[in-house]
């Protein structure tokens, strides 16, 4: 399906408004991943990221861990703050995804 | 009016005509559009592209066309589904049910990874889970980062 709209040369704001209302995310019960998925990590809370990522991977059959370098920010406002430092007239695109 | 960030003016795109419809009746601008026939946007020019909570499988094009937009300086930020996230620290072989997990870390490389301490902008709980993807064709500024590879 081809873009039904062309782009409007001015606008404001373009979040989801379903996401206000987005429930946050729910924990899986214990009970129900340790016996079931050996490898299974939970999500880490706030206060204790790390800086550190491990993930799994795949090449063909073989399954690889792989550690990313973390970078931890306050939050998405700061860190747009300096990655823009000084920039005016922003213009910003969201892909939504309902 | 709630901003995402109030330096910047967004544009925004969905596939579903009812959350279209919904969005224009409460004064957002969003536009219909499959996320797969995203060509038409080659000409537009954006600073910040933000995915948050896309379906893993739209990842690789909606990447491929997000680095067409970006300006030099600027950003394109994921965010995952927390059930995402969770698959792929588990590590299980496919997102989606469709997309190889090979496949997912192919699209994002050059992206770094980031951890977001507030999960809220504003008022709106935008993050699911605590990682955050994110890519800048003259690279992060203001950070000193990994990238991923």
């Amino acid at each position: 399906m081809a873009c039904k709209c062309s782009l409007p040369p001015s606008v404001f704001l373009a979040l989801d408004p379903l996401m206000i209302n987005m429930p946050s995310w729910k924990r899986v019960p214990e009970e129900s991943t340790a016996a079931a998925r050996p490898n299974h990590r939970m999500l880490p809370e706030e206060q204790t990221l790390p800086h550190t990522l491990a993930v799994y991977t795949w090449d063909g059959d073989k399954k690889t861990k792989k550690t990313h370098s973390v970078l931890p920010v306050a939050s998405f406002s700061e860190f747009l703050t300096k990655h823009f430092a000084g920039r005016e007239n922003l213009r910003g695109f969201d892909f939504g995804a309902a | 009016m709630t901003t995402i960030f109030s330096g910047v003016d967004y544009t925004g795109l969905e596939r579903d005509r009812l959350v279209v419809e919904n969005a224009w009746r409460l004064g957002f601008p969003v536009m219909e559009c499959d996320v797969q026939a995203v060509d038409s946007l080659d000409s537009f020019r954006c600073d910040l592209v933000t995915m948050f909570r896309p379906h893993p499988s739209d990842v690789p094009s909606l990447v491929s066309t997000a680095k067409r937009m970006i300006e030099p300086h600027g950003l394109i930020a994921i965010s995952l589904k927390a059930e995402d996230m969770q698959d792929l620290i588990v590590g299980k072989r496919f997102l989606d049910e469709r997309l190889p997990v090979a496949d997912f870390w192919t699209a994002l490389s050059g992206f770094s990874v980031l951890s977001i301490k507030e999960r809220c902008v504003g008022d709106l709980p935008l993050f699911e889970n605590p990682y955050l993807f994110a890519y800048s064709p003259r690279g992060l500024q203001g950070f000193e980062l990994i990238t991923l590879k």
